[in-house]
């Protein structure tokens, strides 16, 4: 009888790994692998729209050809992009990192409060995040330009001088993002063996020495992983782009996301935008895969040498 | 009750082999205990008896019956487990019977199973508490007590002490094997800790690197240890190994300047190792005739013994000092000199592949 | 004063200065909320409290706010239920069950580059798939796309919480006769309702905030918050007043888990993050 049961449980369990598995295999399978490989396969086509239907002509690699001889927008949205992870990265980083280290030694008065504060803009919509700055960023009657004109300064062009703009839409996003890698840091911070910083306070001399050698080594792989996340997901960027500059003035704050965009959905040239996507997405997967690459040997040069 | 044979039964992860084929028959009543380093595959072993673990190669048979392929909850094992594994979101009843549940077992059963089993372990009115309200001792008769509900072939222990504090550990020793007794179960008992091993099994297996490397009773495996392995992993302190020579002096035979009194009257010349154990030393002041110096270098007085650690001519020493010497042993100091001579009769012979020299 | 306590005083302004930093200019957004047009056009600083705002942005007849806060509210709630089972089922099998090691990496792997490829790549394709079958604009369109936007945080989320479990657990569920689907609904399920609870808040949040798809795959009539309230902002003479109303509206779901599950978020956070 029990062998009997057994079969009986062994089927239901085989049963069990599929069906548990099988709804998030489809919907990876349908919603993402598909759409990628329905990209590749766009990106080979020049579609036109002639009453509502969709006409296909096969203009085999003229779509990238084009992206990558006659494109001026998008790779001026590259360069953004990299100027903005280069720059808006660093400075979540070092701000995050050093408001940690203070509250950390420091302590800070009300931290619940104070954690509640910073969520605030992890969880808010980033649409709201874009409406917000383009208020206070406005011309006219901006709380930026109210409080410069308070000291007889002003008013600025916060959004609309292709100078400044760019500046802007980075300093939004270091609002924006900073409280987060404060509290991985934080949480980082926390969680280091807190015997090993009281014999580091015994055996340096000095908070600085103390950071230096002793803080900063063991919160290295927390630091790498996070500046790594941060730089491949500021590639993410659009909500606040959309809302804030839309992109301009000029090319001032194109980015990749809102040049996919604007190709696919306001100028419908279907092709060329999966064309876009294609090279976004390599690029970008390429970019993820070196990364893994590095924190791996980083993080088997750390065992070997243990 | 039931017998288990286990037959040539393999097991490893990618290409680490953690049981290379392992044979063992586990008679009906017994109490087994699965001993050895970390690392020996001991708790393995257990995983795959009861089915937790897929065997790679070999069979699992209780009474005859192959159950390899069988469910973990159709074998008819229970088990206990290190962390006790109680369900935090049960009461104590519903932990205990959770099991019979599972297979239907009607109501009438499961609450007089219920009763029984909290009356012998002393946890009445204890049923409707969440395991978080419990102490440790009371979770792991808990845990007992969910293995005793459901009347199994075989009881499966892995070290379901070893997270009790000493003194409750040796009591729940004697309250668990006298449990066994009663119920005249079949028990597979795995731990790391040689007291746990020696006071409660009828058999010890004794494993290291997935290789039984010796099975017998605590008795056997103290007195006759089958390699250097064993003398050294059973015996607390360890056993006094030493490397030298056998050579033949005119018909008596000598380990360095020990004279071995007729038990190998044909053992042939060349490296042996010598196992000695604390206890079995003749110590004494004044030098002793075919002994060794010992230099005292540490005394531990444990109450009812004392123990010197010192180096002699042949290496480091640790020599028991039991209650008959206390004089001796009061005034001793570190850095004096004692003399110590193997006492007859206690000796392991060890040959250079380390196994044991069987005596004559 | 030592030297400790000035570092406290130092480390506390300017962290604090920060925690200022965020909530003045929210502050000062959302005051708009209250105030006539004529206020905040002119920048009074204290002016008369009003309702009115809100009940243009609800109640008059232009508005279709409060059929937005219903849609997101559907898109929220179905997305999340979906994401969660889905999730929470597939962690199990994936940490406690003998899977084939190229179907964890596959669906692992997939799951992580996918969480980090900006999502604009595929709205394209999402809505030339979606039209192609008559579905562009519908709930099942938006609720299913947001699902499998957020199924890799709420499964990396998952794994932790389920991974925290004692294995030895799973294991005794197994000797006590529990099939895989029993362990699950049995054992599993009822301990980790609390990450479930946490992965189920973030889930929400993230697909209420969602701005790129519902963008591209809402219609008039399944238009969510945020999509109007970026229609809000670009229309030729905006409506301050009724554009701060909404975007109040909008940040209750976060204010109301800031409030009642700070610690949840935070711990989801963090566990989401570091992968």
């Amino acid at each position: 009888m029990a062998a009997h049961h057994t079969e009986i449980k062994a089927r239901r369990n085989r049963r069990w790994i599929i069906f548990s598995l099988l709804p998030a295999a489809t919907l990876f399978i349908v919603l993402t692998a598909f759409p990628v490989i329905n990209l590749l396969g766009l990106s080979f086509f020049h579609v036109e729209w002639r009453e509502g239907a969709a006409q296909f002509s096969l203009v085999g690699l003229d779509n990238f050809t084009r992206l990558f001889t006659q494109e001026d927008i998008f790779w001026a949205g590259v360069r953004n992009n990299i100027i903005f992870a280069v720059v808006a990265v660093s400075c979540q980083m070092v701000l995050g990192f050093s408001m940690a280290l203070a509250v950390k030694t420091a302590g800070s008065r009300g931290r619940a409060a104070l954690t509640g504060i910073f969520l605030l803009p992890i969880i808010v919509p980033p649409i709201v995040i874009g409406t917000m700055w383009r208020l206070i960023m406005g011309r006219e009657f901006g709380l930026a330009n109210t409080v410069l004109g308070l000291v007889g300064l002003g008013p600025v062009d916060w959004l609309g001088n292709p100078d400044l703009a760019l500046a802007s839409v980075i300093f939004v996003d270091v609002w924006h993002w900073t409280p987060f890698v404060f509290l991985l840091m934080l949480a980082g911070l926390e969680s280091l063996d807190g015997e090993v910083l009281e014999a580091a306070r015994i055996d340096t001399s000095g908070r600085w020495q103390q950071i230096r050698h002793v803080v900063l080594p063991m919160m290295m792989p927390t630091i790498v992983i996070t500046l790594l996340f941060r730089v491949i997901l500021s590639f993410k960027v659009f909500d606040e782009v959309y809302l804030l500059t839309s992109g301009g003035p000029g090319t001032a704050t194109e980015v990749v996301n809102f040049s996919i965009y604007r190709t696919f959905f306001r100028q419908d040239q279907v092709g060329y935008g999966a064309a876009m996507s294609v090279v976004t997405l390599f690029s970008i997967t390429l970019v993820i895969i070196l990364a893994r690459a590095f924190v791996q040997r980083r993080a088997a040069r750390r065992q070997a040498a243990a | 009750m039931s017998n288990v044979s286990l037959k040539g039964l393999k097991k490893s992860y990618g290409s680490v082999e953690v049981i290379p084929s392992l044979d063992l028959d586990i008679r009906s009543g017994e109490f087994v205990v699965l001993v050895g380093p970390s690392g020996s595959g001991k708790s393995t072993l257990l995983r795959m008896i009861a089915g937790l673990e897929a065997v790679n190669d070999g069979t699992v048979s209780v009474d005859g019956e192959d159950v390899t392929e069988r469910d973990p909850g159709d074998r008819d094992m229970a088990m206990v487990f290190q962390s006790y594994a109680l369900y935090p979101h049960m009461t104590v009843a519903e932990n205990m019977t959770f099991a019979l549940r599972m297979r239907g077992t009607g109501e009438a059963t499961i609450s007089k199973r219920l009763a029984d089993a909290l009356r012998m372990l002393s946890l009445e009115g204890l049923d409707q508490r969440k395991p978080g309200q419990l102490s440790g001792g009371q979770r792991q008769r808990v845990a007992m007590g969910r293995a005793i509900v459901r009347q199994p072939r075989v009881f499966l222990f892995d070290e379901p002490l070893s997270n009790l504090d000493a003194k409750l550990r040796a009591r729940t020793r004697i309250e668990l094997r006298g449990l066994h007794d009663k119920l005249g179960a079949t028990s597979i008992f795995v731990t790391h800790d040689q007291i746990e091993a020696m006071t409660m099994a009828d058999r010890i297996v004794l494993l290291d690197k997935g290789h039984i490397q010796q099975v017998g009773s605590p008795r056997e495996i103290y007195e006759k240890p089958r390699n250097r392995f064993v003398a050294s992993f059973i015996g607390s302190p360890e056993i006094n190994l030493l490397e030298g020579d056998i050579r033949d002096e005119g018909g008596t035979i000598f380990f360095e300047q020990f004279a071995l009194r007729g038990a190998w009257p044909d053992i042939q010349p060349g490296p042996y190792t010598l196992g000695v154990r604390p206890e079995n030393f003749d110590i004494s002041r004044a030098p002793l005739e075919g002994g060794v110096s010992l230099e005292v270098g540490a005394i531990e007085y444990t109450g009812s013994d004392t123990f010197v650690f010192g180096s002699s001519p042949l290496g480091e020493l640790t020599v028991k000092i039991d209650a008959d010497g206390q004089d001796m042993a009061d005034g001793l100091r570190a850095g004096e000199t004692l003399h110590v001579r193997p006492a007859a009769g206690a000796w392991h012979l060890f040959d250079a592949s380390g196994s044991r020299v069987p005596e004559n | 004063m030592t030297r400790r306590s000035l570092g406290a005083v130092v480390a506390n302004s300017i962290v604090w200065g920060y925690a200022f930093l965020i909530l003045g200019p929210t502050l000062w957004v959302l005051s708009n909320a209250f105030k006539y047009k004529i206020d905040i056009i002119t920048g009074a600083t204290f002016s008369p409290f009003t309702w009115i705002n809100f009940q243009e942005l609800l109640f008059s007849r232009q508005s279709d706010f409060l059929m937005n806060l219903f849609n997101s509210a559907v898109i929220g709630v179905a997305s999340t239920a979906i994401v969660i089972v889905i999730a929470t089922m597939a962690a199990f099998t994936l940490v406690y069950l003998e899977v084939k090691p190229w179907v964890r990496w596959a669906l692992l792997g997939w799951a992580l580059l996918f969480h980090m490829l900006p999502n604009l790549t595929f709205v394209g394709s999402w809505y030339l798939m979606y039209s192609s079958v008559g579905l562009h604009g519908t709930y099942f369109a938006v609720i299913m796309t947001h699902a499998v936007q957020n199924l890799p945080m709420a499964l990396f989320l998952m794994i932790s919480f389920v991974g925290a479990l004692p294995r030895e657990l799973i294991q005794a569920a197994r000797m006590d006769g529990c099939t895989y689907a029993q362990v699950f609904w049995r054992i599993v399920f009822p301990l980790v309702r609390g990450g479930m609870i946490a992965a189920t808040a973030l889930t929400f949040i993230f697909s209420w905030s969602d701005f790129a798809i519902a963008l591209t795959l809402t219609s008039r009539d399944t238009m969510t918050v945020p999509v109007a309230i970026a229609t809000f902002a670009q229309e030729y003479d905006i409506r301050y007043g009724e554009m701060a109303a909404g975007t109040l509206l909008s940040i209750m779901p976060a204010l109301v888990l800031i409030l009642i599950g700070q610690n949840f978020i935070v711990r989801g956070l963090l566990a989401g993050a570091v992968k």
